[in-house]
């Protein structure tokens, strides 16, 4: 089966980045570790996740509901530097 | 079989478990250092002591009815102690040339590796997953007691003194962009994370600790 590469964005690849730091973070720090608003972050997170780089655990209690942990793609994604889809 | 008989079994059959968690736990300290606690608070880790303990009596007992051993004490130490060399390593009992397109020996062993590798990788996702979760539940606590900017205060401070320019001027970048945070309830916990990577760990206990909320 070919591999597809993903259109990954600089910002998409330092969320990546900073969830395999931190091996799995909640939307309000990932956005405090990349110097963004919480807001600006949800929906980039929502995407990777749609696309399968991140996963999701819910929390059952709390304000903030989702943990995102890298998924085994999204782990290669995170160690590539500057991926582009033109490579 | 009388009870006594079976005591004569089981006993040695329970130090080979118990000696089996021995390399368990020393693997566990190796790959996650000082968060295994959070390990230990993950059913997958307890699995891995589960899976360790049984598999290790199973091979006992396989050895005693098989073979019937006369020193079953001698056994269960030899079981217990070289048992975790076949979880743990790809043994091939046929081996296949490896071509490309068969790049995976014919190994049982080396299947039971794979998957105990998995094993230790979920058990790593489950406690990075429980640490994420405990800070931010602490944060969220700071948050909800102390409110952002008496928190904000209090790290400034602390970034104020800490000695690498590097280091001031990264945690300086996150505590601003924490304050900007425009939600009131987001920013409360931003800056309550900024705090738990900046404070002591001492500071945080006795602000989750104080009745009064921290002054403006």
């Amino acid at each position: 089966m070919a591999e597809e590469t993903l259109r990954l964005g600089t910002d998409d690849q330092e969320l990546l980045e900073q969830v395999q730091v931190l091996g799995a973070a909640t939307a309000i720090e990932l956005a405090v570790k990349t110097l963004r608003q919480p807001d600006e972050v949800r929906p980039k997170l929502e995407w990777l996740y749609q696309a399968g780089l991140l996963k999701v655990r819910h929390r059952n209690k709390g304000y903030e509901r989702n943990i995102y942990l890298l998924t085994p793609e999204g782990r290669q994604y995170a160690t590539r530097v500057n991926r582009r889809i033109d490579e | 079989m009388l009870p006594s008989q079976a005591l004569n079994v089981l006993g040695p059959g329970m130090l080979a478990a118990v000696l089996a968690l021995i390399p368990a736990l020393v693997e566990l300290l190796r790959t996650f250092g000082r968060h295994v606690r959070f390990v230990l608070r993950s059913s997958v880790g307890w699995g891995i002591f589960a899976l360790n303990a049984g598999a290790a009596l199973v091979t006992y007992l396989a050895i005693h009815f098989l073979f019937g051993t006369s020193n079953d004490w001698l056994t269960a130490v030899i079981v217990g102690l070289t048992f975790p060399t076949l979880l743990r390593s790809p043994l091939t009992y046929i081996k296949g040339v490896e071509t490309p397109d068969a790049e995976f020996t014919e190994s049982a062993l080396h299947v039971l590796a794979n998957l105990y590798d998995q094993l230790l990788r979920l058990a790593r996702e489950d406690a990075d997953a429980i640490q994420a979760n405990e800070r931010v539940e602490i944060a969220e606590r700071l948050a909800q007691k102390h409110g952002a900017a008496p928190l904000a205060r209090q790290v400034q401070w602390r970034i104020n003194a800490l000695a690498d320019e590097t280091v001031r001027t990264r945690r300086q970048q996150e505590l601003d962009q924490a304050l900007v945070v425009s939600d009131e309830q987001d920013r409360g916990v931003a800056v309550a994370l900024v705090a738990l990577d900046v404070m002591p760990h001492s500071t945080i206990q006795e602000w989750l600790r104080r009745r009064k909320p921290l002054e403006e």
